[in-house]
């Protein structure tokens, strides 16, 4: 997707990414995280905005800086990034609050068309998963990059 | 039928390695919100949909 998108670092081991946005208020240091949690082979996605003195993430700040949508496509770049260096990760999304829950399910349904063709995406309903589908409402999301193999005959 | 691997091409991100990130890598930055992922995976555990992976 060539979208307008910040310009991402990223740690040697592309498990920490941060990148400024630049909106309405002022210049404000974002990171994200891909984090092992306790179940093998799966990265929870924190994303948040970085105090560069304390060296702490706040994810819970509300930034509106207004540029909602090109934070969006960042992380998008930083997770295609990601998962080309671990190709079987599995990486769970889910906002810290309601409302950054919300922000990511419209981002997915507004691009899901582009998304599933590299992606395997479901979404956590109450008892368990289900294959994403656009505009529902989700507590979280488990995305899979889709290993690319060639049929023959 | 026949099934082969199409070898891997990596692409190209603008994306800087900066080495000063490196410090973060093994830290916990959000444990409230990684406990709440773990704690999702113990009550749904994981999806059967991804098993075949």
């Amino acid at each position: 997707m060539n979208q307008p998108k910040y310009e991402l670092k990223a740690s040697k081991n592309l498990l920490t990414f941060t990148f400024i946005s630049e909106g309405k208020r002022g210049l404000i240091h974002k990171m994200i995280k891909f984090q092992t949690i306790e179940l093998n082979g799966v990265y929870n996605l924190a994303l948040g905005d970085l105090n560069h003195i304390t060296g702490e993430m706040n994810d819970l700040v509300t930034s509106n800086n207004g540029h909602s949508e090109k934070v969006l496509f960042t992380v998008a770049s930083a997770v295609t990034c990601f998962t080309e260096e671990y190709p079987n990760a599995f990486i769970y999304i889910t906002g810290s609050t309601e409302s950054r829950t919300r922000f990511f399910r419209i981002g997915i349904s507004k691009y899901f068309i582009q998304i599933c063709k590299d992606y395997d995406v479901l979404g956590e309903i109450e008892n368990g998963w289900e294959s994403f589908e656009p505009n529902k409402s989700y507590r979280g999301f488990l995305v899979k990059r889709i290993s690319i193999n060639l049929n023959l005959f | 039928m026949q099934t082969i691997k199409k070898p891997k091409v990596k692409k190209q991100f603008s994306v800087i390695i900066d080495r000063s990130l490196d410090q973060y890598d093994t830290q916990i930055l959000s444990p409230e919100k990684l406990e709440k992922a773990n704690q999702t995976f113990r009550r749904i555990g994981f999806p059967k949909q991804f098993l075949k992976h």
